[in-house]
Parts: structure tokens; sequence; C-alpha cells
């Protein structure tokens, strides 16, 4: 059984620059939209054209997958064809000042009311006290109160002459009236009254007393006279003020004639106007202050028109993204501000939610931010069901303030949002939270790599060319741009694939500029480019240096040369953040006569995961099923991967496993130039692995720093060769003979390589032919089976009973 | 007592005043006056003996100014009552003079009061005569509860009263009629309002050749005026023809006062506006 090493072109699949027409990125055209990912193109071009309830859109995938970038491209393109959306502004409710109106106007209007209601205002500031001033008003108004004078003098006049007649004077005193009898033209004296006789007394006395009551009836009546000559004084002040206001108001009504919401908000300023007017004319009026403060001018802020979206400007886009996702920030606030230590708002105070500023149009959101923000995605939801934007503050929700506050009416609500987040949160929200399969029923879900094909390539270089436009970097020679598209397989970490990762392209391109400037160059070349990702790997590489220095310095045990019996070199990959490199671990295996287990040392600290487990269970079944099809495995085994302190997981390193396993039963010593990678089946059969690149490169680092003797190699699962870009002195040093690599597809391949031994074959006698591998590991699983059966199956101790 | 703050200078002008509109109006046209001469207001505020004696009697009750209910009144609640109206009337005053920067006074006494003006007033340029100065009140109530003291320096600056209505002035062509024409004529000016002359005349010659005479004065001042005949001169026919004018204030000179201090509060009592004395 020969295994073909693989050949120095097989380790890298490269990107011929000569397929590039062209000599610099400047050359290129920018891309007109983003290309390779066709399934979620498809599913956000569906979500935003499909104008139906509930269509909302999810769009799913890694981060720098260039999500937000499509999403906005075909917005872009959706917008532009659209009308503008409508302005909305809320105006004071006359009626009921703590609910305002909402005003739909067309676009660009609103912002035009606004100014109009600004100038109506400034013109009756004028216009009232002036119409308050003429000499119509004035003679007007004197001629009610004349009218008034007249009528109650004259009673009063009246009156007192009927009381002079009978020598009685009405008297005014400071709180009120009183009658008192005269003599000599004087109020009578105590004690001149006290003379008078019994009889002129009590005539006096009772006269006062008609007197008192006809008085009583008079200032009654004046009373009624003075509310009339009110009433009478206010129309008069209507008038004059309907005067003043009427043809104002009439253009403005006719300007707005169109719109009957308007109309109806207009009438009700002019009512407003009418019934306050004297805040007109006060406000031309110094105003004295309170406790030697400035008083405030009456205010005239219920006229103001609050303008909470203005589409007036194409510019104002109807794309919004909204990074801060906070209820308010979503659903808009009532601001409230302090007045003589208390919180009062009005209309006014109204501020607009990303909601309000996107109705009509898109709204943009990280979905983790949204779902961070207490009470937003609740919000969100309630205002996509309900079809409308109710802004309600959550302080008066949770009683936990008492202020006054507005009941805002609700603006009703067309808008599509689309979400951004992962996979993970869709399916959590898909499991866990009914209303979000009901408001987004679209997912676009963007792949992580896409095909590496000609085409690709030469979009991949379009793809280039516009980043290095809109980022305004030095243009890109068409080697450096070969140079991108490897590393773009090699992040994909498949030879035929491409990475959708926008964002880590863009981050090599920029750096790559960089090291072009401080090169004095005035294009990027590949060295630049090789130099960007060298530079990236070094700030990154801290722990795969020290971990290297511990293994050559021997604190960690790893062989690179020699052969060893019950030993093998496996591979483990760490991933810190978005670096992940591998190092070699020395797994070793015992065995001796047991009860058929494999005991798997990580897992019984509970240091080894689920898959991990799982991959050592199989080679239990794979061992039985090989050497004990017809008897109890009389085995046991045990595995550990030697100076690991932390979680194992994954099943990557199952076929080092079952080789270090196999070598232990057989007595067989594997060579220890070698490293493995691999997950078997339970028929022993090698299957893919992820990360074969950083583990070749992982084991190449230390035997390259040790020297390499031509021996040394790694090997791989066959179905992992199309995945290899692997790193330019790997490459090399296979090219050279000094390093290689090993495609396997079965244990019995590698267990040969590794020991040198034949696998060994099934005999039609059954069982394997002595002296190979499997020949002598089933001849000590037999061994085994002969001495358990010698010593009798092991009983557990008969347990002595108690007696009560 | 006195509250002068600068030493009193001529002319000077008396005021009798108190928290009624009239009174009001009085203080305004005493103000006016004395912003066009450079005048010292001298306020005074009568607490009417009349007043005090009616508490005094058996059977007296108040009928309340704006709750239109009956109660009793004893001569303690009188002079409480006139106490705070003067100190209402003092810090009116005091607020109007340092406003427009004019020396002024207060001074309060008990007497009757249109006497109690007269004795006070002697020697002064103007006497100035609220309604109330007469004790016997029968217009111009106001019932809405305003009082002077919530009234603002700058309301009492816009001539609430003078500038609503006419000045009116009775001229009988005399010498001391010119100058009561003068001080109308001034006071119309500066409150921006008419002026009426009640011309006394027994013939239409009469009033002819004295309308006339004010007319060339008023003339010369580029000022014009409405002239009404007025043949008697007998309280009831002046305070007819003044009520006919809706006067804001009226103009006498001293000789055509009533001599008699009853026919002078008998006026008073049915003006209803104040009543400036030019001496």
């Amino acid at each position: 059984m020969s295994i073909d090493r693989l050949p120095p072109e097989a380790l890298y699949r490269r990107c011929d620059p000569a397929q590039l027409l062209f000599d610099t990125s400047a050359e290129l055209e920018p891309l007109a939209k983003l290309f390779g990912q066709p399934r979620a193109s498809s599913a956000v071009e569906f979500g935003i054209g499909i104008a139906r309830g509930g269509y909302n859109l999810f769009v799913m995938g890694s981060p720098g997958t260039g999500k937000r970038t499509l999403v906005k491209q075909q917005l872009a393109r959706k917008v532009a064809e659209q009308p503008a959306a409508s302005d909305w502004a809320y105006v004071n409710n006359f009626r009921e000042p703590s609910k305002p109106i909402a005003l739909e106007l067309p676009a660009g209007r609103g912002a035009a009311l606004r100014e109009d209601m600004r100038t109506l205002v400034e013109e009756l500031r004028i216009a009232i006290p002036a119409a308050f001033e003429s000499d119509e008003y004035r003679a007007r108004a004197g001629q009610i109160e004349a009218e008034f004078t007249e009528r109650h003098e004259k009673a009063f006049t009246e009156l007192g002459r009927e009381a002079a007649k009978d020598n009685i004077a009405l008297l005014r005193t400071p709180a009120g009236f009183t009658f008192a009898p005269l003599k000599d033209g004087e109020v009578i004296s105590p004690e001149d009254f006290a003379k008078l006789s019994e009889e002129e007394r009590s005539r006096i006395a009772q006269r006062i007393e008609e007197l008192q009551g006809k008085l009583e009836g008079i200032v009654r009546n004046v009373v009624r006279w003075r509310r009339e000559q009110r009433d009478r004084v206010k129309q008069l002040n209507r008038e004059m003020t309907l005067f003043a206001v009427g043809q104002h108001v009439a253009e403005l009504k006719e300007k707005y004639r169109d719109l009957q919401r308007v109309l109806d908000y207009v009438d009700a300023v002019q009512q407003d106007v009418i019934e306050n007017a004297e805040d007109f004319i006060k406000a031309r009026e110094p105003q004295a202050g309170v406790m030697g403060a400035p008083t405030e001018a009456p205010s005239f802020r219920r006229y103001q028109i609050n303008l909470m979206v203005d589409h007036g400007d194409r510019e104002h886009s109807l794309i919004v993204n909204e990074d801060h996702p906070t209820y308010q920030n979503l659903v808009g606030r009532v601001d409230h501000i302090a007045q003589f230590g208390t919180l009062v708002t009005d209309f006014a105070l109204i501020k607009p939610g990303a909601l309000h500023r996107a109705n009509g149009g898109y709204l943009l959101l990280d979905a983790r931010k949204l779902l961070m923000q207490p009470f937003s995605w609740e919000g969100l939801k309630r205002a996509l069901s309900t079809g409308e934007i109710r802004i309600e503050s959550l302080a008066d929700l949770y009683s936990l303030v008492s202020t006054v506050s507005l009941s805002p009416e609700p603006i009703p609500l067309n808008i599509k949002v689309v979400l951004f987040g992962d996979r993970f949160i869709y399916y959590l929200l898909q499991a866990y939270d009914p209303d979000f399969r009901q408001l987004f029923k679209v997912a676009a879900d963007f792949e992580e790599r896409f095909e590496r094909t000609p085409e690709n390539d030469r979009l991949f270089a379009q793809l280039v060319a516009t980043l290095a436009a809109e980022k305004k970097l030095a243009p890109f020679e068409r080697g450096a741009v070969a140079r991108v598209i490897e590393h773009s397989a090699r992040l994909a970490g498949d030879a035929r694939k491409l990475s959708a990762n926008l964002e880590a392209v863009s981050d090599l391109l920029c750096e790559a500029d960089y090291w072009a400037h401080e090169s004095k160059r005035d294009r990027v070349i590949t060295a630049d480019i090789e130099r960007a990702i060298s530079e990236q790997r070094h700030r990154a590489d801290r722990l795969r240096e020290l971990m290297h220095e511990q293994i050559l310095r021997g604190t960690v045990l790893i062989d690179t040369t020699g052969e060893r019996v019950g030993q093998i070199n496996g591979l483990s990959v760490l991933q810190l953040g978005d670096y992940a490199f591998a190092e070699p671990t020395r797994i070793t295996a015992t065995t001796r006569l047991g009860e058929g287990k494999v005991i798997d040392v990580q897992r019984e600290v509970e240091l080894g995961g689920a898959i991990h487990s799982k991959g050592v269970l199989i080679l239990s079944a794979f061992l039985a099923a090989r050497f004990s099809i017809n008897r109890p495995l009389s085995l046991a085994a045990s595995l550990v991967f030697e100076q690991t302190y932390g979680l194992v997981e994954g099943d990557s390193a199952s076929l080092a496993e079952l080789s270090v396993l196999l070598s232990s039963l057989a007595d067989a010593p594997i060579r220890q130039s070698f490293a493995v990678t691999g997950s078997v089946n339970q028929l022993g059969e090698v299957q893919a692995i992820g990360a074969v690149n950083e583990k070749i490169e992982g084991f190449f680092d230390i035997c390259n720093a040790r020297g390499l003797d031509g021996k040394q190699g790694v090997l791989i699962p066959a179905a992992n060769v199309d995945d290899l870009m692997l790193r330019a002195d790997v490459v090399e040093a296979v090219a050279a003979g000094r390093f290689h690599v090993y495609p396997v597809v079965h244990v019995d391949q590698a267990i040969e390589l590794l020991t040198g031994i034949p696998a060994g074959e099934p005999v039609a006698t059954g069982g394997f032919a002595p002296g190979t591998v499997n020949g002598r590991a089933a001849r000590r699983v037999r061994g085994l089976s002969e001495l358990q059966r010698k010593l009798g199956p092991a009983r557990e101790a008969p347990r002595k009973r108690k007696k009560p | 007592m006195s509250d002068s703050e600068r030493a009193p200078a001529a002319p000077r002008i008396v005021v009798s005043f108190d928290t009624t509109p009239v009174g009001e109006a009085a203080l305004e046209t005493a103000l006016s006056l004395a912003a066009i001469w450079d005048a010292e207001i001298a306020g005074l505020f009568v607490e009417d003996i009349g007043l005090v004696r009616m508490a005094e009697l058996p059977f007296t009750r108040e009928l309340g100014l704006t709750s239109a209910v009956l109660r009793s009144i004893d001569t303690t609640d009188i002079e409480r009552a006139l106490r705070l109206q003067a100190e209402q009337s003092r810090a009116w005053l005091a607020a109007a003079a340092a406003a427009l920067n004019l020396r002024w006074s207060f001074q309060v006494v008990r007497g009757q009061s249109v006497n109690a003006v007269f004795e006070y007033g002697e020697g002064c340029a103007l006497m100035i005569l609220g309604a109330a100065s007469a004790g016997v009140v029968a217009r111009s109530v106001e019932l809405s509860g305003v009082g002077p003291a919530r009234r603002s320096v700058s309301e009492l600056q816009a001539l609430r009263y003078l500038s609503a209505r006419p000045v009116v002035l009775l001229f009988d062509g005399s010498e001391r009629g010119m100058r009561a024409l003068a001080a109308g004529h001034s006071l119309a000016v500066r409150a921006g309002t008419r002026l009426t002359l009640l011309v006394t005349a027994d013939s239409a010659e009469e009033f002819d050749r004295r309308r006339q005479q004010a007319r060339s004065w008023l003339v010369e001042r580029s000022a014009v005026a409405r002239y009404v005949w007025l043949k008697s001169r007998d309280v009831e026919s002046v305070a007819r023809a003044v009520g006919a004018e809706n006067a804001s204030a009226l103009l006498l000179h001293e000789h055509v006062t009533p001599n008699d201090r009853r026919l002078l509060r008998s006026l008073l009592s049915e003006l209803g506006c104040p009543l400036v004395l030019v001496s």
C-alpha cells in the first residue's frame, strides 16, 4: 500500500497574473454591485421589492461579508425610483394640549408650513396690537364702556337722589357702600342721632333698610351689567382680532387648500388667536418680573410646527441607519424642561426616532445592538405589528416619575426594516420569538466563501480596484492583485474558494498601501502584500512563538525524529480572535487487559468536549469490529493528550489516536518525524478536518526550526487536499524534498506510513497476516481475551445483608 | 406726616386720591401735570370724618362692593380699612413718582374731605380731587376687583384713564380761564386725547367771542378743541355737560368754583371724574 506524497503544485493554487488583463487596478472599472452572493442578493431584492406586511428582512452572515454594502447598494437603486416620503409634523392640539396632533404633508411642505406659521405669528404680533390701537377700536370700546358707566351711574345717582330727599347720604366705604342720615349736610353724629325721637330714629332706620334693599339690587345688576359689558368687549375684541388675523389666515389656507388636516389646524390656530389676542398685545409691553427676575414675554410656542421629518431635501435619505437603537432613539421621545422646579413638556418637545425618519423608506438596524437595548425590540415589534409609531414614555409606562406627559397622536408607519445579525441570533429568534416569524419573513443568508473561478478572479480584481478607489489607496499591480486573490483563498481555507470577508481584504489593501508608501512607491506591488500578510501574522503571533519556544526548549515534549511505540504527534489548532495557528501535541496510548473500554483521559477529567469524546468512542467500536468480532473485547486502553491543560475539542485527532492505539496493541513503533491530522469513522476511513493549512505549517515550523531532514511530513485526509494553500516556505521545502505532505484515505494507509510495517489485509482464514500491524494487534487482542477467559469474568463482590 | 423726598419747590400740586377708579384718574392727572411742569406732587389722603361718624351709628351696615352682601360695620373696621387704603395710596404714589422722577410727599388727614383738601392745598398751583374727596360717592364703581396695588408702573405711565376720554375744561374767557385752558391743553397733549371746552356764556355772541378767544390761543399751538355752549353754570348743568362729554378730567379755575363746599362736593359726587382746580 503505497502513498504518493503531494507534489508542490498541489499545496498551493496560484493565481496567474497573466490572466488579469491590466497593468494596475487603476485601469479597472469599479464594481457596480457586490458579487459572489447570488442567493443573498436575490433574497434582499425580493425582500425590498415585496410590499406586504411582515416582509421585513433579516440579513445574516459573518461580519465583513458585505451585508450592509449589498443591502445599501440595492436600497439606493430602489430609493432612486421611489417617490419622496411624506413630511410629518406635530402641532398643538388646542382642545387637548396633552394630545398633540400629527400632520402629514407632501415632501418639502413641512418646512414651508413651519416657516409660514412663524411668519404668521410675526405678522400677527404687529397686526393685532395695531388693530387694538386703532381709532375704531378705541371708539367702539369707549362706547361700550360709556354705555355701561351711564347705565350704572344712572342707577346710583337716582338712588342717591332718592336718599337725599329723606336727608340720607349714600356713602362709599373702603369695601362697599352704606347709608347714613345727614344733619346740615354732614353725617349726623351719634350724639345728635340719640337726641332724635324714637319715632324719628325708627323712621330713618326703616328708610335706610328700604334703600339698602334697592342698593343691593343695583349692585347685583351692576355685576350683571359688567358681565354683559365684558361679553361685548370680548365680542368686539374677537371682531377686531378676526379682522387682523383673517387676511393672513386666508392666504395660508389658500396655500394649503389641498391638505384638509392643515386647514383644520389653521382654523384651530385662528380660533385660539382670537381667544388669546391679549397675548399679542402684552407681547409688545415690557413685562414685570417676579421677585426681580426677568419674565418671559407671552409665549407663542403653541403656534410652532414641530417638524419631525423633513423630506424636502433629497439628501435626507429614506435609508436610515440607526447605530444606537435605544428605545427612545427608535420610537422617539418626549423631552421635558424644568420650570420653577417642575418638569413640564409640550408638543414642541417631541423628538423623532429612527422610525419617524425612516417612515416611507428603510431602517437598517444591527440585531445584536437592538436586542441588547431594553424595550427596543418590543418597541420595534409593536410598531411593526400595529403599523403606527406611538411615542410612549418608559418612565410613565413604569410609573418611575410623575410628571405631566403627552400622548401624541400615533403616526402611521410604512417601513421596511432590515436587521443585520449572526445566524445564531436569527435561529434563536426563530425558535423562541413567535412574533419574529410574523414580522421578518425574508432571510438573506450571506456566504462566507464563494467559488474561485476565472470570472470571479476578474471580479475580485475589480473589487480591489473599487476598494482602492474608495479608500484612496495607491493602484495595485496585477501581481499584487493576484496575491490578494491567493490570500483570499487561504482565508477561505479552500483553494477552490475565495473568502467573502471583504473587511479582511480591505484591511489587507490598506496595510499594503501603507507599506508601499513606506517604501516610497506610488503603486502597490506583490512584496507589499507579502509584507502586509507577514506583519499581520507577526502582530498576532506572540502566543504561537511562545509555544514554539517551549517545544524547541524541550519544555513541551515533541519528538520530530526517531520512533516510539504508543506515541504520536497530533496537531491542535488554537483560534485567537480572527487568528488561528496550530501546534503539534503528543498523544500517547497504553493498552492492557480490560473490558473493551478506551479511556479518554481528557474526558475523564472533563477536559474533553463532546465531539472529541464521540471520536474516541468511534475508536472503541472500530477496534471491537476489527479485532474482536466473535468474542468480547478484553482490552482496556488509555489515551492522553500530553501536556495539555485546557479543553480539547473536535475529532480531528481521531486518526492520530487510532494510529497510536494500533501502535500500542501491535507494539509497532511510530516514526516521530510525522504528524497526523484527520478524523476516522467506524470503518477506518479518514475524513476531512478544518484548518489543514495551519496544522501543516504548525508542524513544519517546529521541524524547520530543528532542521529539516527530508523525512518529516504531515499526514492529512485526502479530502483536504483541495483546501491546501500553504505558505511559500512550506511549498519550497516540499519542492526541495525536505518536507512532505501525505494524503490518506484510510487508517491502514496511515499506520503503514507511520510504522513502516505493512498494515495487513484480512486473510481468507480470518484475521490478518502475521507480522503486519493488524496481525500483531489481532494477536494481542486475542491473547488478552484468552487471558480474560482463564481469569474468568469479573464479578461484583456479593453484598452482605445487615440484619434488621 | 410728610414723606417728602426732596425740598419742596413751586409749583406744587395737591392731589386727593384714593383707590377708586376716579382716585386713580386723579393721580394720573396729577402725575401728568407734574411731569409737564416739573412740579411736586403732594398726595393727600383724607380719612373722611363722615365715614367714622357713620360707623358709630347704631344701625349701620355696609353692602359689599363685590359680594353685594350686607354686613355690620363699626368704627374699628372703618379705621382699619382707611389705614390700609392710605398705605396702598402712598405706595402707589411713591412708585409712580419714582418712575417719573418727580418730587412727592404724602399726608394722611382726618376731616371733612373737601375742606381738608382746601386747607392743605392753600397756595398750591393746582388742587386735584378724586370723587371720593367729596365723601359721597355714587359713580364709577370698580367691581372688577383689580386694585391699584397690582397696577404696574408701566400701566400708570400709559395714562390709562386720560388717554381714553377727552379732557374737559370750563372756560369763561377770563385770565384764570386762560390758565385753565393752558393746563387743559398741556394735559390733553400729554395724554394724546381730545380737549373739550365748556364755554360759559349767557348769549350766543358771548359764546362766539369766547370760543374765538380760545380757538386763537389753540391755533397758535396747532391744537384744536371741541366747544360746547354752557348756558347755566349750576352744578347739575355742569355735571350733565361733563357726563355727556364722557370726560376724563374736569378743569376749573377757582373763580368759577362754587364757594359753597357743599355744592363742590355735590359736583364731585356727580362728576365721575377728577376735578382739577386751577388757581
